[in-house]
């Protein structure tokens, strides 16, 4: 049975949109971001624990994305594959409520495609029909992304490389190496904490971003961004949580 | 919660320190190796030292203070550990090869990774210079490593073009007279005031001449000040300049590649099209306005020596030129700019 993509309805428009356009889409951006380290420690700490990977153990998430390709159009990776919609659905759903979301460009405004980000740290980027692509900005390596930008991307080459971006470096420039030596940040820390530190790290990266398209498009654009960071407090509440419950 | 409109330096940096307190706190309180918060925290306290001192300013610098002051040893030691000079000596030569490119992937991507070089480079040397500050140890080997990355950026400033926005909206923000109290200090703002000249013409500043820092080779890019040169094979990335008739009858572009060339007899051509992509020859015998200059269109086009244009473009001290056409009424009207001036 190929993979059975989710829906969730368009928060400014009166339509429904997918979250991804086909499956083949949906397995790229489940093996690029999900299950592709280092921003697969991130999306642990959102979505484990899942029956059909450990996040930890690199040939536990090479096999579940070989099967995704090789098997019946996507099906081994539905359990990943929902998960991540759900992630995807709430942080639209909270960007939303907080106005945590903007163009990045004329262009973007032109086709109607905005970002959202979730105050689960997952950068959305969304189109009139579907989720375009969903992320933890800062969690990967430019330089592989840029690497795999215009290469020839089909399921044939997934099926012997489905991981494509896996086995670089984390981060980039000034503050790479470090990171390969952090702890893995689900074992270190109270989830609350974890979480908020993901948060704000993601925080920070769609932060500057946003402020470069600002610098890039200018007021003409109607770019005043209001992307917003938020103590750990709030940001509990954010969630739904009352910080006096929360271990310090 | 903080909620803040981000559109300069200022809202950037003011708008991240309770969160970045926050996090420092849950990392130091959990044992976490907690570099990335550590390094941000020095970072913005160096930042904050660097700003002009409004109440905003002062009241975030007090709270930066007072926990910096009591962590001062956990905080030096792990920002320390997320400082990766090699690493990003390596990444900025890769943005060289890319740049070496004709034709590269996706231009946006680098233009993004110019800004965050820049940026993370300006934070490392606050973050060595606030643990100097705080009487934190330092040590030489990391110091060196960060300057051997500033030299890099001195000597390849063109490489970082696309974070002259970056480096004006900090510059904006520094206090005057940093190099009389806080010569350290003030050492990290010279990268900004190199970056700023760029493409404008020097200016008095809170920094005396960039020239005063010693560089191991001339920088290429200070000679020729607009980063323009003709189109030739070879030359990188290129910088696409568009405008939009307010109707939206017709669109003019203009392509400056962005390797710097001394040829000043080099005519650069700026075309007008429709919508449809054909010439807009209804603007033939037109008189057109680019930064200042006039121009000719004959055959849907107007040229420009390179020679002139720099000049012009220079003492028009902004980052995009300016175009108006003539309207009917023999005003010079403005059109609107279509598009960022990033390659496409």
């Amino acid at each position: 049975m190929p993979l059975e993509l989710r829906d969730l309805p368009h928060p400014h428009a009166d339509a429904t949109v997918t979250v991804f356009g086909d499956w083949i889409a949906a397995a790229r951006h489940v093996c690029d971001h999900v299950l592709t380290s280092p921003e697969s420690e991130g999306w642990e700490l959102l979505l484990a624990p899942l029956r059909s990977v450990n996040f930890q153990d690199r040939s536990s998430r090479f096999k579940l994305a070989h099967a995704g390709w090789r098997r019946s159009e996507g099906e081994a990776l539905q359990e990943a594959y929902d998960a991540y919609a759900r992630e995807v659905t709430s942080a639209i759903g909270r960007a939303t409520e907080h106005g945590w979301y903007w163009c990045e460009s004329l262009e973007d405004r032109e086709w109607g495609v905005r970002h959202f980000f979730g105050p689960n740290g997952v950068l959305v980027v969304l189109g009139l029909r579907s989720v375009i692509t969903a992320m933890l900005p800062g969690m990967g390596d430019p330089r592989t992304v840029h690497a795999h930008m215009g290469t020839v991307d089909s399921p044939e080459t997934r099926r012997h490389n489905p991981l494509p971006r896996e086995e670089r470096r984390a981060g980039f420039g000034m503050r790479r190496a470090p990171e390969l030596d952090e702890p893995q940040l689900a074992g270190s820390l109270n989830s609350w904490h974890a979480r908020y530190l993901l948060f704000r790290k993601c925080a920070g990266v769609v932060r500057e971003a946003a402020l470069g398209s600002f610098w890039s498009v200018g007021d003409e654009s109607e770019q005043r961004l209001h992307v917003a960071i938020a103590r750990y407090e709030d940001w509990l509440r954010m969630q739904g949580v009352d910080p006096a419950t929360v271990e310090r | 919660m903080t909620m803040i409109v981000v559109t300069s330096a200022r809202d950037l940096i003011l708008g991240g320190v309770d969160a970045t307190l926050d996090a420092w706190r849950l990392a130091r309180d959990n044992g976490r190796g907690a570099h990335v918060e550590a390094f941000d925290l020095l970072a913005l306290l160096g930042h904050l030292e660097r700003f002009r001192k409004d109440r905003d300013v002062a009241g975030a610098l007090e709270r930066i203070r007072a926990v910096a002051q009591a962590d001062r040893d956990r905080l030096a030691k792990a920002a320390f550990a997320g400082i990766d000079p090699d690493g990003w000596l390596e990444d900025a030569r890769w943005l060289e090869g890319q740049l070496d490119q004709e034709d590269p992937e996706a231009p946006d991507r680098l233009v993004s990774a110019a800004r965050t070089l820049f940026r993370q480079l300006d934070d490392a040397e606050l973050v060595l210079t606030s643990a100097r500050a705080l009487g934190a140890f330092v040590p030489t080997g990391l110091s060196e490593g960060v300057a051997s990355c500033v030299s890099f950026l001195e000597t390849e400033l063109e490489l970082f073009l696309d974070a002259v926005p970056v480096a004006r909206s900090f510059r904006e923000q520094f206090v005057p007279g940093l190099d009389a109290h806080d010569p350290d200090l003030w050492g990290t703002t010279l990268k900004h005031e190199l970056l700023a000249n760029l493409l404008e013409q020097p200016r008095a500043s809170v920094a005396p001449s960039a020239a005063a820092r010693p560089r191991r080779k001339p920088n290429r890019l200070l000679e020729p000040a607009l980063a323009a040169a003709p189109a030739a094979p070879g030359t990188g990335l290129v910088a696409h300049f568009r405008w939009k008739a307010a109707d939206g009858s017709w669109r003019a572009q203009l392509d400056v590649p962005r390797r710097p060339s001394k040829d000043a007899a080099v005519l650069l051509t700026l075309r007008f099209l429709l919508a449809d992509g054909t010439a807009a020859s209804q603007l033939d015998g037109s008189t057109v306005r680019l930064c200042g200059l006039e121009l000719d269109v004959e055959k849907a086009q107007a040229t420009v020596p390179l020679g002139l244009l720099r000049p012009a473009w220079e003492s028009w001290a902004k980052d995009r030129p300016d175009l108006r056409v003539r309207a009917p009424n023999g005003d010079f009207v403005v059109g609107d700019l279509s598009e960022p001036d990033t390659a496409k």
